[in-house]
């Protein structure tokens, strides 16, 4: 469960302080997928590095399970925007990096590694560099590496922005996957309203800087193969749409 | 198919510079500049064990101040670009040092190390150590934050992140620095080695020069011209080893 305490953020600039968050509260219980939407500057990815531990908040306090997060924590993955794979490095070593800098065996990493990769639909691209793969495949090996550290809460953002819209529904497909096989708690940020009610069993929409807490919706349905073609799925998308623009 | 194309390219200008270099030398028509057939006759006829002993000479000061360069100032550079704070120390010291024509100092270090290599790698070395500070500073500072917030999320420590990704990420550019900064050491080394000394492929030509004996100056001069392209190509095969993403 992660839970987010009064939390306020602040950017400090040539001209002076700038507030980027503002009394965040939240609540994402263990196993569900919590969607931060809201504005482009609305302090969303600040959201999700401050979670990550890798920015300290300027107020209140953020919890994982019983633990309070100052620093990063080692069962959190992380999927940056673009993906964060190191051009000079292949596939195979990318998505081991996690695991190679935790002084995981060789053989360790393989026995990780191997089935990650194929059941993400890598296999035999092991020796590729990033920059011969498509999008779609980039962002799934960065999966493959935030998967093989078996975390158990997961934070991505805007991770399937860059990709084409088939390309797209098939991550979100694999996510959903994912989601019901190891139950992590993810949190996601996203632009996109129809991924985030797709995806989304909690929807928090925050308003414009500074990012403020706007709605919390409740989204039980989301994840469910057919969910797009149901009528509560335009529904709530005409909602969340609703709050943006008000 | 590309790379035999590519060969046929360099072959081709290898032989254009060499027409150029006989016309040139048909039309001035002095000994002083001999066509390229006698020049590199004269390379065969040399006294090859007394050039090569020379040309050695040169590449170990070549080799060892670049070494110098790169073992100082990667590391500095690397530094510097991902901590403004000691790049607003260095910057400034590395900007009022590089017009300076470092150059000059050759007779300061002769009076304070000797004519042995000492002096002569040290002014090679200043010459080229602020070009790869700078370049490897600035690629260093081109990192996207977003890779190295992302492998620091995977537990990279400090020394990782130099490893993994700072490091790697700036060998393009250091290569590139070490290439450019090739041309200006053997310069500069030419240059040292004709003051004071009787060692190195600049007193060997120079030598060639007083003695009027064309045939050994230009030997000289090609073996240094070969010296310089040899550590190019070396430069490249290692730039090929290191580097196999930079070839996609």
């Amino acid at each position: 469960m992660i839970r987010v305490f009064n939390l306020d953020y602040t950017y400090y600039t040539g001209g002076g302080a700038v507030p980027a968050l503002v009394n965040i509260n939240l609540t994402v219980p263990a196993g569900q997928t919590c969607v931060l939407i809201g504005p482009s500057g609305c302090g969303k990815t600040t959201l999700l590095y401050l979670l990550a531990g890798l920015l300290q908040p300027a107020r209140g306090e953020i919890w994982i399970g019983e633990e309070r997060i100052t620093k990063p924590r080692q069962r959190t993955a992380i999927i940056l925007q673009d993906y964060g794979l190191l051009p000079w490095k292949t596939v195979w070593e990318n998505a081991a990096l996690g695991l190679a800098l935790r002084k995981f065996t060789a053989r360790q990493q393989q026995e990780r590694l191997q089935p990650l990769l194929a059941g993400l639909g890598l296999a035999g691209l092991e020796k590729r560099y990033p920059a011969q793969l498509s999008g779609g495949q980039k962002q799934r090996v960065a999966i493959a590496r935030a998967l093989s550290l078996e975390p158990d809460v997961l934070l991505m953002d805007e991770p399937f922005s860059a990709l084409d819209a088939l390309t797209r529904e098939s991550l979100q497909q694999i996510l959903v996957e994912i989601q019901n096989q190891r139950r992590l708690t993810t949190v996601l940020v996203t632009h996109n309203i129809e991924e985030a009610v797709f995806l989304g069993q909690q929807i928090i929409v925050l308003t414009g800087a500074p990012g403020q807490v706007k709605a919390v919706l409740a989204n039980p349905g989301a994840g469910s193969g057919d969910y797009r073609f149901t009528s509560k799925f335009h529904h709530l998308c005409s909602r969340v749409r609703q709050l943006l623009q008000e | 198919m590309r790379d035999s194309r590519q060969a046929l390219s360099y072959i081709l200008s290898i032989l254009f510079l060499f027409s150029l270099w006989w016309l040139v030398a048909v039309w001035i028509n002095n000994p002083g500049l001999p066509g390229p057939l006698p020049a590199l006759r004269s390379l065969v006829k040399v006294g090859w064990p007394e050039l090569a002993r020379h040309l050695y000479i040169s590449t170990y000061r070549v080799l060892g101040s670049l070494a110098l360069a790169l073992i100082i100032a990667v590391p500095l550079g690397l530094w510097a670009g991902r901590h403004p704070a000691f790049d607003s120390f260095l910057a400034p010291l590395v900007y009022l040092l590089y017009p300076v024509p470092k150059v000059a100092l050759l007779p300061v270090a002769m009076v304070l190390l000797g004519i042995g290599d000492a002096t002569r790698m040290l002014v090679i070395f200043l010459v080229i150590v602020n070009q790869i500070l700078i370049t490897t500073r600035d690629a260093a500072r081109q990192i996207p934050h977003q890779l190295l917030l992302s492998v620091a999320s995977l537990g990279a420590g400090k020394i990782s992140l130099y490893r993994q990704v700072i490091l790697p990420a700036c060998l393009p550019e250091i290569i590139t620095a070490s290439r450019i900064s090739l041309g200006s050491a053997i310069s500069v080394l030419f240059l040292s080695e004709t003051i004071a000394g009787n060692s190195g492929l600049g007193y060997f030509i120079l030598d060639g020069l007083f003695r009027a004996d064309y045939g050994a100056m230009f030997a000289g001069i090609l073996a240094m011209a070969g010296m310089g392209l040899v550590l190019y190509i070396l430069l490249n095969f290692l730039e090929y080893l290191l580097c196999p993403w930079q070839r996609l």
